[in-house]
């Protein structure tokens, strides 16, 4: 059986090989794998590759979430950014909103291909819950002008167990080791996942009609009582899902209401 | 079409007619009134033609931009009005004038922009994309308060390309 250790080591050979990533940098130690995209977008020359680089983490001392949230991250999990060029998939300014999604949808795919028996769902608009517990996130950012690359980060809880986090984290957050009880090989997983947004980053950009179809089928939300925040105010309703537009909708006393930014704090 | 009283060589008229051109795409309006007559083309480049003649209509004159007129006698023509430009929101999302709560708005009423100046940000699901003029000229009007949610397409700021 593979050790714990050598399932958290990558085989970089492996991982350019097997995807279409035009390069790999390995840090072993960084503060953030989307800041060290968001600089390097400037130095890349490739045009012709979707994923002209792709920066992998060993460790993240400072991942980045949503706002101020920074990624708890402990040894074993699945930190990594790719930098995207939008034009080689065809992917207009007005389509990148749905980016999250779309790499949501990915994330979704990959690990429930890891681990078939479990349910694993959509977060409007960037989480990925296992279980009901997330599991992994995403975020999107633009890179700087005038290129504006994107940059997708991820960071999925593989071998990073959460039996020793904080009580309140254990409510929330689970991982792969925790669910399945045996740890993965980050390789396996992270191949897994960039094949994936290969897949679905062509759909969106093809117009696939289907792909909002399987945000819907993958959504968490829906059916669910929910509370969301848009700045000050706060609006609860009953989820019908998520719209082609990638707007979550809300039934809502006033009637139906869609959301395209705002922090879903509250879901039940 | 110009009202009963109005004359076709009225320069109020003619602008009417040519906003109502520009609004459905004719390519030509062909007035007549009495002896006096007014032909208003547009060009296959979108030039907008004018010829106005009493009768004898000579031929259609490319004029480059904004209509002017020839019209006997002479008279004092008014400057055409400053097109404004737009500035439209590329998504749905929240828009944000500035790049976070405490620093000063990207631009203001006044402010000069180049196609790359970044006047706002639009969030939409979590990715927040600033935006760029892709004019140049000075902010006219800024139509959108912070934090508000943004339409597709919705005009967030006017720009005078002449400011």
């Amino acid at each position: 059986m593979t050790s714990a250790h050598d399932a958290n080591r990558f085989d970089l050979g492996r991982i350019q090989s097997e995807t279409p990533v035009a390069e790999v940098r390995y840090f072993d130690r960084i503060d953030s794998t989307n800041n060290a995209a968001l600089a390097m977008c400037q130095d890349i020359r490739s045009a012709n590759s979707g994923f002209p680089s792709l920066i992998i983490a060993g460790t993240q001392t400072r991942g980045r979430g949503r706002g101020q949230n920074v990624w708890w991250s402990a040894g074993g999990a699945l930190t990594f950014s790719l930098i995207v060029e939008p034009r080689v998939w065809n992917l207009a300014e007005n389509r990148w909103p749905l980016l999250s999604l779309t790499a949501g949808l990915a994330v979704r795919h990959a690990i429930s291909r890891t681990l078939p028996d479990h349910e694993v769902k959509l977060k409007w608009p960037n989480d990925v819950l296992l279980n009901g517990r997330k599991v992994a996130g995403i975020l999107v950012e633009v890179g700087p002008l005038p290129r504006r690359l994107l940059v997708i980060g991820i960071g999925i809880n593989v071998n990073n167990s959460f039996n020793a986090a904080p009580r309140e984290l254990r409510t929330l957050a689970t991982s792969l080791i925790d669910v399945a009880g045996m740890t993965h090989e980050l390789t396996d997983i992270l191949i897994r996942t960039i094949n994936e947004l290969d897949i679905q980053l062509g759909r969106l950009g093809r117009g696939d009609a289907d792909l909002p179809a399987d945000w819907q089928r993958c959504c968490a939300l829906k059916g669910n009582s929910v509370t969301i925040e848009v700045g000050t105010t706060r609006t609860k309703g009953l989820c019908q899902g998520i719209d082609g537009d990638g707007a979550l909708i809300l039934l809502t006393e006033k009637g139906l209401a869609r959301f395209y930014a705002g922090v879903v704090s509250h879901f039940e | 079409m110009a009202e009963k009283n109005s004359r076709p060589f009225d320069v109020s008229t003619i602008k009417a007619l040519v906003s109502l051109m520009h609004r459905h795409e004719l390519t030509e309006i062909d007035l007549r009134e009495g002896e006096m007559r007014i032909r208003l083309r547009r060009g296959p480049t979108g030039a907008l033609q004018v010829a106005t003649a009493a009768p004898a209509l000579p031929a259609p004159v490319p004029v480059p931009e904004s209509a002017t007129v020839s019209t006997p006698p002479p008279k004092t023509e008014e400057a055409p009005k400053k097109e404004l430009l737009t500035i439209k929101s590329p998504t749905p999302g929240t828009f944000y004038a500035s790049p976070n709560p405490d620093a000063e708005p990207f631009v203001r009423v006044g402010s000069r922009v180049e196609p790359n100046t970044v006047v706002c940000i639009i969030e939409a699901m979590k990715i927040f994309n600033e935006i760029t003029a892709d004019c140049s000229g000075v902010i006219k009007e800024v139509l959108v308060e912070n934090q508000q949610p943004v339409e597709f397409g919705q005009v967030l700021f006017t720009v005078d390309p002449n400011g």
